[in-house]
């Protein structure tokens, strides 16, 4: 590129772009759900290490999470996984629809259905399968 | 071009099969473990206990367990890297890169030894 | 008669001989409702103060020249109507490109970025004048016909806060131009934009802010452009699909 002959001012963002617009805070903290998905990660691997260990650690371990500071941890990482969720799979619904190689390109409507029909549809087989009805 | 680039396809494709994990498996998976289990909603601790082990401690239960785990593991370093960016940490991408991929590396393992004890 | 309102307007200034840096002037622009930003400041130009520099040719959303920050969003200031913007109206230069005069920026990084990507229809034999048209359906037509609507205004590239601290990102309308040409069913040109697409300046920066498309005036849609580049790219990766043109 040829240097430019006039004086410039640098090009930048306008200072606090990502607090002023609410798009882009929206957009910050999904960028921040990695922290709350390594969060419950977290969360669960503790779980299976007090499974692997006995009764008693496992009993230990819920009243952990049943108690007031535990229910309000878990409903942040709830609140921040459901954010995160919601997001993923509303913007993430652009990216299929393209064709790819003999494949014609799927709707983006259709993709947006099918995301959300596997959120409902998985969550739901989770907590059957966990709640007792079945095993 | 730097070592951290050449593999940006898998960084992504394990981004990608991160998120859906987390989108679609952990919010059920949250409710249940972190909310219902311990108000007692789905039985005692000791019920609970039992159908958590036949639900998870067998080899197909233990891989899907992991595959969750480990790839959401990924899925965050991956876009925790890219926060950093947004952060002005541009010029430390590639190491802050390599931190957060070994920590997503040291977390499947971790994910294996603790699934894999169940 | 329209009726006509006092609106305060706050303009970026910069004038490159005698400002040390930017400064912020007020005017109060009598505006009839019916007013865009642009009318507003040709207001300023013509009867307040003829030092006032900024960019504009068509007034209707063609020529893709009059993008500013107008309340810190970008937006073309021929189709932001000043009854619809909080006062005071804040007018500055794109973000993200160096400013040259008030509310002129410098373009030049957009267009070395966009030739980069080369934008045109690439074969590896021309076929001649005699041997007829290239051939294309309506459904290969439609595979990439919204990535071909862009009017190079840069409005994607001022939203973008990967380019805020990555410069040298190709960024979202060059991307979506090549990823346009890459879906082109005539061009086999797709390996020879393979590097510059998707190496460290190419698609991989993009976090998907999504902010590209939600600027964009012709609903070009560059981030999806840029996040199916990076879906192609990625099964090119692991050899499921082949490369056009290799």
């Amino acid at each position: 590129m040829a240097a430019s002959s006039t004086r410039t001012l640098p090009a930048r963002m306008p200072d606090g772009w990502w607090r002023e617009h609410p798009r882009y805070r929206t957009y910050v903290l999904f960028a921040a759900t990695g922290f709350v998905l390594i969060g419950v990660n977290l969360l669960l691997l503790a779980g299976v290490a007090a499974l692997s260990t006995s009764v008693a650690a496992w009993q230990g371990y819920l009243e952990v999470l049943g108690s007031l500071p535990g229910l309000v941890g878990v409903a942040a990482l709830l609140i921040g996984t459901l954010f995160f969720a919601l997001r993923w799979l509303r913007v993430g619904a652009k990216i299929p629809a393209v064709r790819l190689g003999p494949l014609p390109a799927a709707s983006m409507g259709l993709i947006l259905v099918v995301h959300y029909a596997g959120f409902v549809t998985l969550t739901l087989l989770i907590v059957v399968l966990l709640s007792g009805l079945v095993i | 071009m730097k070592l951290i680039h050449i593999f940006e396809p898998l960084w992504w494709m394990l981004f990608g099969a991160g998120g859906f994990m987390a989108a679609l498996v952990l919010p059920g998976l949250l409710l249940v473990i972190g909310l219902a289990f311990p108000l007692g909603w789905f039985g005692e601790p000791a019920v609970t206990f039992h159908r958590m082990h036949i639900l998870f401690g067998n080899p197909v239960g233990q891989l899907l367990l992991c595959a969750v785990i480990s790839l959401v593991f990924w899925h965050s370093a991956h876009h925790l890297r890219h926060f950093a960016l947004d952060l002005g940490l541009g010029h430390l991408e590639a190491p802050v890169s390599y931190v957060l991929y070994a920590t997503a590396l040291a977390g499947t393992l971790a994910s294996v030894a603790i699934v894999g004890a169940l | 008669m329209l009726e006509t309102r006092l609106v305060k307007f706050e303009i970026f200034r910069f004038r490159p001989e005698q400002d040390e840096g930017e400064s912020w002037q007020t005017y109060e622009v009598p505006c009839p409702e019916d007013w865009v930003v642009l009318d507003a400041l040709n207001y300023i130009k013509d009867e307040i103060d003829p030092t006032l520099s900024h960019r504009w040719s068509c007034r209707m959303g063609v020529c893709g020249s009059c993008g500013m920050m107008v309340n810190g969003t970008p937006d073309l200031t021929c189709k932001a109507f000043v009854r619809e913007l909080a006062e005071p109206i804040r007018v500055a230069p794109l973000a993200n490109f160096p400013v040259v005069r008030d509310l002129v920026v410098e373009l030049d990084s957009f267009m070395t970025k966009l030739k980069s990507v080369k934008p045109w229809i690439i074969r590896k034999v021309e076929k001649d004048v005699e041997h007829g048209e290239y051939l294309q359906s309506p459904d290969d037509l439609e595979n990439f016909k919204q990535f071909s609507m862009c009017i190079n205004c840069c409005l994607c590239y001022a939203a973008c806060p990967v380019l805020a601290h990555e410069p040298d990102f190709i960024g979202p309308a060059a991307i979506a131009l090549g990823f346009r040409y890459n879906q082109d069913s005539r061009d086999e040109g797709e390996a020879e934009r393979y590097d510059v697409l998707t190496g460290p300046d190419g698609v991989w920066h993009c976090s998907y802010a999504n902010e590209c498309s939600e600027v964009c005036p012709k609903h070009v849609d560059p981030a999806a452009a840029i996040n199916r580049s990076k879906l192609v790219t990625a099964l090119q990766w692991v050899k499921i699909l082949p490369k056009r043109g290799a």
